[in-house]
Formats: structure tokens, C-alpha cells, sequence
């Protein structure tokens, strides 16, 4: 090596350097790849176990600022030695007790109604041969949206009931760095057996699938 | 990572072609002395006498100085390409034919055929591209010590070729989603500026070389939704600019 002349050592230099950088190309390892299938954010909201939920509600906080009122004459009648009201302070701060707990009971209930937070059962489509089955409740719900077509039923098993919604959309092939996807965008309702359904992109002219959340009122 | 590699390797490539360059001037400038050393030693005699005839006549020097008047057809083929046949991305033959004028000035072309099938081009599918180049181009021979060159050179390419882009999406509701689509009848052209040397194996009419290239893209035809990833003969299109090297070795057809 020591007697080459300069241009054969860099020859050398260089074959031996481009021989290196196959090898550590070849043992580049590969990442796992991540879901490319878009999906739709959906949202279920119980409206009508809400609204049932709501006017309970009213109506224990009614009743709670009675019973406590009531509370409040009992203990005064108490200090000026009207004894027999002692035990009708004692079965009001039971009863009040016990509304309390209730209240706490139904705010839960409208907290998870407003959070979303229901248990899906299934979710299948009119055309799909799959279906997918959840077990837990959760808020948020991404379903696929298919890429062969530009309308899709989806088919919902929510507490015992089947209900149906159907999704418009368009579909564009785009490269995402290393990777070929299909966007969905334009997502709109096109019919729905629900009470009611409202589509919120946050950008309204593209309605991209990863921006749209489709809430679900029933 | 691999674009780093990328520049990485065009800095150090510039850095050892660089010190080359310094190097071959060296060279150039020490033949460029014996020479004039050795017309000093054969002017000397004429001032005691001897016939200026017989100086015409008289034998060359040494046999380096007789391969500074070669010339003659060089054939060649890209030996880098060959060994890159036993991997699974990438099928490439390359030969070239050339004429060397007076032993400095070359005018050659290089014809070659790429089936490329690039691993991380889409992650969730393949990319093929696959078709026949030719470039055609200059090289000035700076000659070094024994019987070694440097050369730069430059050169004009053109790539006439198609392409496949498959790629496939998972679904866990529907069946997966597969498209294929493919486009025929690309061309593209590009100007290469070349510095390489070059070194007969002992002295044979075998010549062993290398050369650095940095290629510039003029032209190509870009597709949508996925464009081209890499054309046969010029790389990658992810910059104007692609460097490479080859490596090859030649055989001259006949002395001048």
C-alpha cells in the first residue's frame, strides 16, 4: 500500500468506502409499519338519556334546596327547645344524605353522556364481509373508511339496537414521504337512522378523514 | 440516514479528489522536467558536432514516454455493477467504447441497461424502474507517475424507461386495498461532470479505473400521484444533483 501512487489508493479508498455503505444499508433495519388505512373520528352522544338525565337532575336539586331549607327551620326550632323536631331534622338529613348521592350518580351519567364515552358493541357495513367488536367504552371511535368506493353504511350495534349511518366522501392517492396512501376528504352525512348527526371538520373546505369528527346524537 | 450518508460521501469524495488533483499536477509538472531534461540531454551533443539528423532518429527516451503518444479504441465495462448483480434490488450492466486521441483526448460513450427495484422506495408496496441509458462524453488524460491517469471529463446522458409503483393498505374492516399503476416511455436527460483516474495493470493494454460523477438533472418527466423515484443510469430523483462512482476496467485496441 505504502509504494501505490495516490490514485490507486483512492481507488481503493473509494471501493472500499462504497462497500461499507452497502453493508450498512443492507442492515438497516426495518421499521414496523403504521396504519395507512384513513379512518373518521366518531363521537356517540346519548341525547335522550341526557336530556331524561338533565331534567332528573333539575328536579333533585329542587328537592335538595327544600330538604335543606327544611333543615335549617329544624335546627331552628331545635335551639328555641322545640324538641319534637329533632327527629324530623334527623330524617331530613337522611333524605338529604341520600339526594346527594343521587346527584353525584346523575352528573356522572351526564359527565360520560357529554365526554362521549359509550359502549359500542359492533360495527360492520353493508358491504364489508369483517366486522370489528368492541368490548369497553370508550369516546372516541375511528372508523375505516373504504378506498374502492365513495360512499360507505356503516352498520352500529349500540346497547342492544341497530342503527345505520351513511358517509360520503372522496379519495385521493397521495405519497407520504416513503409511503403510498389514499386520503378520504369531502366527508359529509348522507342519510342516518339517529336522531341526529353533525359532521365538524376544522377545515370546512377539505373535510380531510384525519380532521373530520362525525357526532352521533341519539 | 441515507441522505447523510449521501453528503457525507460527496464531502469526502471532493476532499480525496481534491488532494488527487494537487497530486496529478505534481506528476504532470515532474514528466513535463524530464522532458526538458531529456531534450537538454540531446541538445548537448549537437554543440560537439553531431548531425541534427541523427538526433531525429534517435530511440525514445524510456517506455513511459512512449505510452504519452498512445492512442486507439478503449472498450470497457463497469466491474461496480456486476458485483451489484448478486443483490436482490438491483440489476445493472454498463460497457462503454471510447477513443483516446494522442493519449490525452477521449471522446467516449457509455451504454448501459438498470432493472431497479430500490427496498425503501414505498414502505407499503414496490417501485420498479427499469430501462436502457447512454452517455457520450470528453476526458482530458492528465498523465502520472508509471503508467497511471487523472482525467476530467464531462458528459451528456440520456435514460429512456418505464416504471411500476404497487403498494398495498391493510384493513381490519375491508378487504385490503391494492392499486398498481405503471408508466411507459419516460425519458430523461442529464450532463455529468466527471473526475477519475485510471491505471494499466502493469503496463498490459488492461486499464483499471474509477470515476467520481456528479450528475445534474435537466429533465424528466414528473408523474402524480407518486413521481419517479430513480431513473436507470442517473439515480435517484430526490435532488437535481446525484453523485456516483464507477468503477471499471478497459482494454485499449492498438498504440499510436
Amino acid at each position: 500500500m505504502k509504494n501505490r501512487p495516490i490514485h490507486v489508493k483512492v481507488g481503493i479508498f473509494f471501493y472500499s468506502f462504497c462497500t461499507l455503505m452497502f453493508a450498512v444499508w443492507s442492515c438497516t433495519e426495518e421499521l414496523e409499519m403504521e396504519k395507512l388505512e384513513p379512518t373518521v373520528e366518531v363521537r356517540f352522544f346519548n341525547a335522550r338519556l341526557g336530556q331524561e338525565t338533565s331534567e332528573q337532575l333539575n328536579t333533585l336539586n329542587d328537592r335538595l334546596t327544600i330538604v335543606n331549607d327544611s333543615i335549617i327551620i329544624a335546627k331552628q326550632k331545635i335551639t328555641e327547645n322545640e324538641l319534637e323536631f329533632i327527629a324530623i331534622r334527623d330524617r331530613l338529613q337522611i333524605e338529604a344524605d341520600e339526594l346527594v348521592i343521587e346527584r353525584g350518580r346523575l352528573n356522572e351519567i351526564i359527565t360520560d353522556i357529554t365526554s362521549g364515552r359509550v359502549p359500542l358493541q359492533q360495527l360492520t357495513t353493508t358491504t364489508s364481509i369483517k366486522n370489528i367488536t368492541y368490548n369497553d367504552s370508550i369516546e372516541r371511535y375511528y372508523f375505516p373508511i373504504p378506498l374502492d368506493t365513495n360512499k360507505v353504511t356503516y352498520r352500529v350495534l349500540l346497547n342492544g339496537e341497530w342503527n345505520s349511518m351513511t358517509l360520503g366522501y372522496t379519495t385521493e392517492i397521495i405519497r407520504d414521504i416513503n409511503t403510498v396512501v389514499v386520503e378520504a376528504s369531502h366527508i359529509d352525512t348522507v342519510s342516518h337512522s339517529y336522531d341526529s348527526i353533525i359532521v365538524v371538520c376544522s377545515d370546512t373546505l377539505t373535510c380531510k378523514s384525519d380532521e373530520t369528527v362525525v357526532q352521533v346524537y341519539f | 440516514m441515507k441522505l447523510l450518508f449521501k453528503y457525507i460521501f460527496s464531502l469526502l469524495t471532493i476532499v480525496v479528489l481534491l488532494s488527487t488533483t494537487l497530486s496529478a499536477q505534481d506528476s504532470t509538472q515532474v514528466i513535463e522536467k524530464e522532458r526538458v531534461a531529456l531534450q537538454t540531454d540531446s541538445v548537448a551533443p549537437n554543440t560537439i558536432g553531431i548531425p541534427q539528423d541523427s538526433l531525429k532518429t534517435a530511440p525514445k527516451a524510456s517506455s513511459d514516454s512512449s505510452q504519452l503518444t498512445m492512442q486507439g479504441l478503449e472498450i470497457g465495462v463497469d466491474t461496480g455493477k456486476i458485483l451489484l448483480f448478486a443483490s436482490d434490488f438491483e440489476k445493472k450492466v454498463q460497457v462503454s467504447l471510447g477513443y483516446l486521441f494522442k493519449n490525452r483526448l477521449a471522446i467516449y460513450t457509455e451504454g448501459g441497461y438498470g432493472k431497479l427495484t430500490p427496498p425503501g422506495a414505498i414502505e407499503n408496496g414496490t417501485y420498479l424502474s427499469e430501462g436502457f441509458y447512454a452517455t457520450t462524453g470528453l476526458e482530458y488524460r492528465l498523465h502520472l507517475e508509471g503508467s497511471g491517469s487523472f482525467y476530467p471529463g464531462i458528459a451528456y446522458g440520456i435514460s429512456r424507461f418505464d416504471d411500476e409503483v404497487t403498494f398495498s393498505i391493510d384493513s381490519d374492516l375491508f378487504n385490503d386495498f391494492e392499486k398498481r399503476f405503471a408508466r411507459t416511455n419516460m425519458e430523461a436527460r442529464w450532463i455529468e461532470f466527471i473526475l477519475g483516474s485510471e491505471q494499466s495493470i502493469k503496463k498490459s493494454l488492461f486499464i483499471l479505473g474509477w470515476k467520481f460523477k456528479l450528475r445534474y438533472l435537466l429533465s424528466y418527466p414528473p408523474q402524480h400521484p407518486v413521481d419517479v423515484y430513480t431513473i436507470p443510469g442517473y439515480g435517484r430523483t430526490l435532488d437535481k444533483l446525484a453523485p456516483a462512482v464507477n468503477f471499471y476496467i478497459k482494454y485499449r485496441l492498438g498504440k499510436g
